[in-house]
């Protein structure tokens, strides 16, 4: 083992914070549209689950903020599991944080816990 | 054996708070509210950073580069390997915790016996140095304390240390802590933990292909594993299930091996983990040369059959003989089993 590994939480100086933004979803009807309004492109959704109890989530924003930043094409949205139980609950959300991966209304992939590097991994891995 | 190396044995830190329910209910969240900055300043002064974390409804778990960190609403439990400053993390927590108007009701610091003793830093080259610092760390409040080195007459034995300190001279903690530590492991076993040459894999996905293919996954096949590999080779993860959390780190290298398994875990789990099957699961892993196995009972409950049951379990599966069991009590903090094993054969 070595103390070479980067922290979770440190982003990179080099990085300008573009545009490219999280999405919140506060109600179950905003999220039937967004749901539905995918189904039928390409693109690729990254549901964002969190909660409040979270404390690794918190760690991690700061490098989600960065990361969303560069893929604009993709669309990042942000699930409270307490607020949007049921959503949480189709995804069986309950080891947090899920990056959960969904294209044509199908889930393809998933990343749990704070981890950056795989989360890049799979962005560049299903973002075409 | 190795003139130095890295050092796998940790030393590990449990600060308990009260759990006032006027406090709780109007802040459920406890200790899990302290924000990630400071934490990671406190980490910082412990010389180790985070490199995965993952939470659950009932607490917080961060893999660390020298370790782990799990927090519960009243409780913390720091585990740091290498020459890492442990016991700079005590005044901080407690201070982060007062702001939250949490009390801390006991201290538990623990550590095995160092491979590389003297690569260690003050005061960390003594255990009586150790519990000086920890004791100046503590509020008066914490009345009951003792500090105790297990040392069993077996030669191929190490000792385990402990020092305590609480507010109560009884411990209602209903957690049993089991914590195994074990070295000279299989060189076979140990090659799942070197990082493949020219693999393209991130350390997350390639912690996921050590996971399976060492079997750690098997362990405890309800629990989600938060695991990371260390570049060019070391292991880290951490266990989560429901309330309860297991954490595992490996230092591969021959020469110096280590790997420890720990857990917390309630004995009326009415038979959903079998302690025993648990245990020879994760020691067969690594098939190692010689094992320790400290077990705290915090409450009233020590239960010889438990201990005896993990004899025979070892014994069995395993091959693993009892060279010793020796107990010892703490007040305010229960009862401390430690059980030192080396194959049948030696």
């Amino acid at each position: 083992m070595g103390s070479n590994a980067s922290s979770v939480h440190d982003v990179p100086s080099s990085m300008q914070t573009k545009s490219g933004l999280v999405v919140e979803i506060e109600s179950r009807r905003q999220w039937r549209l967004l749901f539905d309004s995918m189904k039928g492109s390409n693109k690729l959704l990254v549901i964002d689950f969190t909660a409040a109890w979270c404390g690794p989530c918190k760690a991690m924003e700061p490098r989600v903020k960065e990361i969303v930043s560069r893929y604009p094409e993709a669309v990042f949205a942000r699930v409270d599991v307490d607020r949007l139980m049921d959503v949480a609950g189709t995804y069986k959300a309950n080891t947090l944080p899920a990056f959960v991966f969904v294209k044509r209304g199908e889930e393809i992939d998933r990343v749990v816990g704070a981890k950056p590097n795989e989360l890049v991994n799979k962005i560049e891995k299903h973002r075409v | 054996m190795a003139v130095s190396g890295f050092e796998g044995f940790e030393k590990r830190l449990e600060l308990r708070f009260f759990d006032d329910t006027q406090i709780t209910n109007n802040n459920p969240m406890g200790l899990r509210l302290i924000d990630f900055e400071s934490l990671d300043q406190v980490l910082n002064q412990v010389q180790c950073t985070v490199v995965s974390a993952v939470a659950n409804r009932s607490f917080d778990a961060y893999v660390l580069s020298e370790s782990s960190l799990f927090v519960y609403p009243t409780k913390i439990i720091i585990k740091t390997c290498g020459t890492t400053q442990l016991l700079k993390s005590i005044r901080p927590l407690i201070h982060l915790a007062r702001n939250l108007n949490l009390t801390l009701r006991a201290c538990r610091y623990s550590r095995g016996s160092f491979i590389f003793p003297n690569s260690q830093p003050f005061p960390y080259t003594s255990f009586k140095d150790e519990v000086v610092v920890v004791e100046d760390s503590l509020p008066k409040s914490l009345r009951y304390r003792k500090a105790s080195v297990i040392t069993p007459s077996s030669s191929s034995s190490r000792d385990w240390h402990v020092f305590t300190a609480s507010v109560d001279v009884e411990s209602d903690e209903p957690v049993v802590v089991v914590e195994v530590c074990m070295t000279e492991l299989d060189r076979v076993n140990a090659r799942s933990f070197f990082r493949r040459k020219g693999d393209d894999k991130n350390s997350d996905s390639a912690g996921k292909e050590m996971t399976r293919l060492s079997g750690i996954d098997m362990i405890n096949a309800n629990a989600f594993i938060c695991d990371f590999a260390f570049d060019p080779c070391g292991y880290s993860m951490n266990g989560v299930d429901g309330e309860r959390y297991s954490t595992i780190h490996v230092t591969p290298e021959d020469g110096f091996s280590y790997a420890s398994f720990e857990c917390g875990l309630s004995l009326y789990d009415d038979g959903h983990l079998d302690v025993s099957e648990v245990l020879s699961r994760a020691i067969d892993v690594f098939r190692p040369g010689s094992v320790s196995i400290a077990t705290t009972y915090g409450g009233e409950d020590y239960n010889h059959e438990v201990s005896k049951r993990v004899e025979r379990v070892l014994a069995k599966k395993l091959g693993l003989k009892c060279r010793s069991r020796l107990m010892d009590e703490f007040p305010g903090s229960g009862t401390v089993v430690y059980q030192s094993f080396t194959p049948r054969r030696k």
